[in-house]
């Protein structure tokens, strides 16, 4: 693999985008020791950070264009483990079975995995096209792209996880002329159906009492049960406001993590370990890395010569983003207790391999952007 | 044409994707802006809250209160302990499943299932965080229903591993012997608070410290940091009293209550030569551990709260300050002319006939005119001064609460009649306790020692601080007080107080009968006796004082040679023999043992017509019992201090007794006492029958 490698493609290499990465992944790593300094998250996360950057580059010296054109056999392996956590060698954490357990291998989260997939299906299938508005009959085919592995997350099922999948096909829609009605027309019908949904869902038992009370936590934070299901919020807020400007510097042992107040601190909440630990000073630095990066790589598809290209990077990016958004949501208490981790920073392998994985090919393509 | 729109299709496809793509960026720029935003707003504006918040929820301020001081008597048994009990409660916001909750516990404590659940959920209703499920457990109780509750796999800090239930430490006031000594010792409300006696008076020892434990826990309540702060720990009350004499007294003195149908009974036994008090009882009574049993009557502790007139006991001090100036000797005659006397326009009248008698019979026929001629000839000045050295009209200091002054009027303020009526015990107002201390001074050869019931401070079962030297004041003379013994060794021999006789020890004494003040007819009424023996025993060399005091006795004879003696005797005979005291009369025969020949003492003598006092108003303290309200917040009642009006009395309403009769009384001493050595035998005693 080496061997192909050229001169040219190492003139080329984003080292920015990569060292900011991996600077990121650093500081989630210092974090993770923050939030829990007795445990060994943080030591797995190395290892983590290891494993990732080997696959990583793995995929930057490999030719894109290939990957993608291989991308239904792909699609179907990552359907293939997505089946697989249904089976017996799934493993059940917290009512929901999202994880996998192999021989040799080891436990591993094929949601994670399966979005690299379905970003290069959906890329492959409208890269193919050429102008003008998307049809009907395209969207379907995308929406079915999308559904496959959605469908079997449902399954587990995994919420959170779930919704990071509607980010791929959203920007690949949009940005493949889906027409401007289309558009306003699904907010508008979003706008409607959510709390319509919510309503019936209620109703029907179907949004359990936990998942009402999170929203409730959002919609009115006052009435919140703070020892109930809005717990979460309320502590992921105190965490975050005691953080002040610089930090709780060096008071590390009645953090709030350590105290076990806030929950799940080396994943969903890990946002707010960085706010407790690093202050407004800390949470804005790494928002602005996070800022820098997403900006690198759409600037990268702005610069990718095919189309295809493009849609990766714009789905990876636009899927980043909202992961991102979702997650720093949570831990500010704006958006309900989803568990969607922090791109880069929450402890676990899947995630960080995965993500590592789409910012290879991100990388790759703008490696390889005045190849043709 | 078709090419050039094609041209521009294509141009505006690629300008609505650059659109659309930087529509994106947009939206990305403004989520970051949001962020922020958020950001600046909670870790700027709301920092102060929520890291107040923060460190708020992980502090937990934990009281415990150490149990309360132990009470006791002399000899080291508890009076009054603490015994500490766990309740078991539940945080009703910490239990999801009532029904299996109240089931656990119901198996586990062996409580009722139904009531349980109804406590959970009501409490579960209404939020609440500390609901009581089963209360006053004891420690090994404690541990058995932990290992019942036990929930595999709990985080939990504390005690029970079962969701929302806790244990609280409590404590419980225990009075073992129940109501003995119960004015002394008191009681304690439920919240460890002393309502009376000791427990009150000494409740600034005895309270239970309590201990504040500021804890920083974690979620799982591990507690990682603690500062605790702690008051002084309490102490123990260590009494005078003796468990064994205070029975003792006890028992006979609610006998004679209850026989006599009266109100009421006092008695106090006093180690004169220490002050110490070794019993102090009262009835009605009360058992300090049945607080609901407790009303004003019976709570009320009359030997140190209670003001009475003390009638004829009182012509101790008038004899006592004659003495003291030296104006007779035992023997001496005194005339009691025709047996009435006219002081300040009021006769007062003996019930016996006039004529010359020696001071000693004077004294055990507790002759008025005797004592009120005595009274004249020791003067105004001279009486009042005896009468303060001896402690009245002031606290005597003891450790109760409460305790009354007693009322002794300025002489400034005296009528024309006032000494005459003071001489023989009105006009006064006196403490039990008061008057038993004045016939301890007598016995410890004029030395007045300050009465006291505590006899040291204890703390981990230990002596902790110096118990000072009882006060002590030479008050009369030695021999004014030996010859006053002799006088009343003469009562208890041959006169008013043969009842009180104790077979093998000498006794001295004085009866005293009074009459009451009715509040009703403002006026002193024959119908309400109090009625009293103080004594000391052996006459000669006096070992412990005993005062007995009944409350309008209502049946049988009511005076005090008759109702109060026989209760003196029974507490010594007792208590002498207890106290290491020897007899020193090994013989001693009274012939006369016909209780119809007794002497029996007229409250006032005969009055005729005029005013006791007219209508003098004492405005110093009411003469009738009552605690001033300040000093007692248990009793609910505590009377107003009233004006008390002493006006003339109905005239007497009994008969006249028969002429006298003379009658030998035969003494036969073998191995003749010091005591009985000067005293003739087959004294002749003139008396009325």
């Amino acid at each position: 693999m080496v061997a192909i490698i050229e001169k040219r493609d190492l003139r080329d290499f984003d080292w920015l985008t990569t060292l900011l990465a991996i600077a990121i992944a650093a500081f989630g790593v210092w974090q993770i020791h923050n939030a829990l300094p007795n445990e060994s998250y943080w030591s797995k996360q190395i290892v983590g950070i290891g494993i990732a950057l080997f696959a990583f580059f793995v995929i930057v010296f490999s030719d894109y264009r290939r990957i993608i054109d291989l991308a239904p056999f792909f699609y179907g392996f990552g359907l293939l483990l997505l089946a697989l956590v249904l089976t017996p060698l799934g493993v059940e954490v917290n009512g929901q079975q999202a994880w996998v357990k192999l021989p040799v291998i080891g436990q591993f989260q094929p949601s994670e995995f399966a979005k690299i997939p379905t970003v290069l299906m959906l890329a492959r299938y409208f890269g193919q096209k050429k102008g003008g508005a998307l049809t009907i009959r395209e969207t379907l085919v995308g929406v079915a792209i999308l559904a496959g592995p959605v469908g079997l997350i449902m399954l587990e099922p995994d919420a959170g996880q779930a919704i990071t999948y509607f980010p791929l096909l959203a920007a690949v829609l949009f940005l493949s002329g889906i027409k401007v009605r289309y558009v306003i027309g699904g907010l508008v019908l979003a706008a409607i159906m959510i709390p319509t949904a919510y309503y019936v869902g209620v109703q029907t038992g179907v949004i359990k009492r936990y998942q009402q009370e999170r929203i409730n936590a959002i919609l009115d934070p006052e009435s919140v049960d703070p020892r109930g299901y809005g717990y979460h919020t309320v502590q992921s807020v105190i965490t975050v406001g005691k953080g002040g400007i610089a930090g709780i510097q060096g008071d590390s042992q009645t953090s709030q993590s350590v105290l076990k107040f806030l929950p799940e601190p080396q994943t969903d909440f890990i946002f707010a370990v960085t706010a407790e630990n690093t202050g407004f000073v800390g949470c804005i630095s790494l928002l602005l890395a996070y800022a820098l990066l997403l900006s690198r790589m759409i600037a990268g598809a702005r610069e990718a010569n095919e189309r295809p290209a493009m849609l990766v990077i714009m789905s990876i990016a636009t899927a980043l983003a909202f992961q991102i958004f979702m997650n720093m949501g949570m831990a500010l208490g704006v958006l309900p207790v989803i568990g969607v981790p922090l791109p880069l920073m929450s402890a676990g392998l899947s995630a960080l391999l995965t993500t590592f994985c789409a910012i290879g090919f991100v990388i790759s393509i703008r490696m390889r952007r005045f190849v043709n | 044409m078709s090419n050039a729109r094609r041209k521009s299709k294509k141009v505006n496809t690629r300008q609505q994707a650059f659109n659309r793509f930087m529509l994106i960026v947009a939206v990305l720029v403004l989520w970051i802006g949001g962020i922020g935003a958020r950001l600046v707003y909670l870790q700027v504006n709301q920092h102060d809250w929520l890291k107040d918040r923060a460190e708020n929820q992980r502090l937990e301020i934990k009281r415990s209160k150490m149990p309360r001081g132990t009470i006791y008597d002399r000899d080291g048994r508890v009076l009054a302990m603490s015994v500490t009990v766990k309740t078991l409660y539940a945080d009703a916001t910490q239990v999801e499943d009532v029904a299996a909750a109240a089931k656990s516990v119901a198996k586990a404590t062996g409580g009722n299932h139904k009531e349980l659940l109804k406590l959970l959920s009501d409490g579960k209703e209404s939020e609440r965080k500390f609901v009581p499920l089963v209360r006053g457990v004891s420690d090994e109780k404690a541990q058995e229903v932990n290992k019942a509750l036990d929930t595999a796999g709990l985080k939990k800090a504390d005690m029970p591993k079962f969701a929302g239930l806790h244990w609280r430490d409590e404590q419980t006031r225990s009075y073992p012997h129940e109501s003995l000594a119960a004015h002394v010792i008191g009681f304690s409300n439920k919240d460890g608070v002393g309502q009376a006696g000791i427990e009150q008076s000494q409740n600034d020892l005895l309270y239970g410290a309590v201990i504040k434990r500021v804890q920083e826990r974690d979620r799982l309540g591990r507690v990682y940091d603690e500062q605790v702060s702690e008051k002084e720990p309490p102490k123990d009350v260590m009494l005078t009293l003796s468990s064994s004499i205070q029975y003792k007294t006890e028992a006979p003195l609610a006998k004679a209550v209850e026989a006599a149908g009266a109100k009421a009974g006092m008695a106090i036994v006093m180690d004169h030569k220490t002050g110490e008090i070794l019993a102090m009882a009262n009835y009605p009574t009360f058992d300090p551990n049945k607080l609901g049993s407790i009303t004003a009557d019976n709570l009320m502790n009359r030997s140190v709260q209670s003001v009475y007139s003390p009638g004829s006991v009182f012509k101790l001090i008038t004899y006592g300050a004659a003495l003291e100036k030296k104006l007779f000797t035992p023997e001496q005659m005194i005339d009691k002319g025709n047996g009435t006397i006219s002081v300040g326009g009021r006769v007062f009248k003996d019930h016996g006939s006039g004529g010359q008698v020696t001071y000693l019979k004077a004294m055990a026929q507790s002759s008025n005119v005797g004592a009120i001629k005595t009274a004249l000839s020791v003067g105004k000045n001279d009486f009042h001064s005896t009468v303060v050295k001896l402690g009245f009209g002031k606290a005597t200091g003891i450790e109760l609460p409460a305790e009354t002054r007693g009322i002794v009027r300025d002489p400034a303020r005296w009528n024309g009649d006032s000494l005459a009526s003071m001489a023989i015990g009105y006009e006064i107002g006196v403490s039990a306790l008061q008057m038993a201390t004045a016939f301890a001074t007598i016995a410890n050869d004029g030395v007045r020692v300050k009465p006291h019931i505590i006899k040291e401070i204890r703390q981990f079962d230990e002596k902790v601080g110096s118990t000072p030297e009882p006060e002590k004041q030479q008050v009369v003379s030695p021999e004014t007080a030996r010859n006053m013994r002799k006088l009343l060794r003469e009562v208890v021999v041959s006169g008013t107080a043969k009842r009180a006789a104790v077979d093998g020890y000498s006794i001295a004494g004085k009866t005293g009968t009074a009459w009451k003040f009715d509040e009703k007819t403002k006026r002193v009424s024959s119908a309400k006796y109090m009625s009293s023996f103080i004594g000391m025993a052996p006459a000669e060399n006096p070992q412990v004082t005993i005062a007995v005091i009944i409350d309008e006795p209502r049946i049988g004879g009511r005076d005090g040679g008759q109702v109060a003696a026989p209760v003196f005797k029974e507490i010594a005979e007792q208590i002498l023999p207890e106290l290491n005291i020897k007899p020193d009369i090994f013989s001693e025969t009274m012939v006369a043992e016909n209780d119809s020949e007794e002497y029996s003492e007229e409250p006032l003598g005969d009055v005729f017509g005029s005013p006791l006092s007219t209508d003098e108003t004492v405005e110093e303290a009411p003469v009738a019992p009552s605690v001033p309200k300040a000093e007692t917040k248990t009793k609910p009642e505590a009377a107003t201090p009233k004006k008390v009006i002493i006006s003339e009395p109905k005239p007497k309403a009994e008969p006249k007794k028969a002429p006298a009769k003379e009658e030998k009384i035969k003494q036969t001493v073998i191995n003749r006492p010091r005591v009985v050595a000067k005293e003739k035998p087959g004294t002749e005693v003139k008396r009325k029958t």
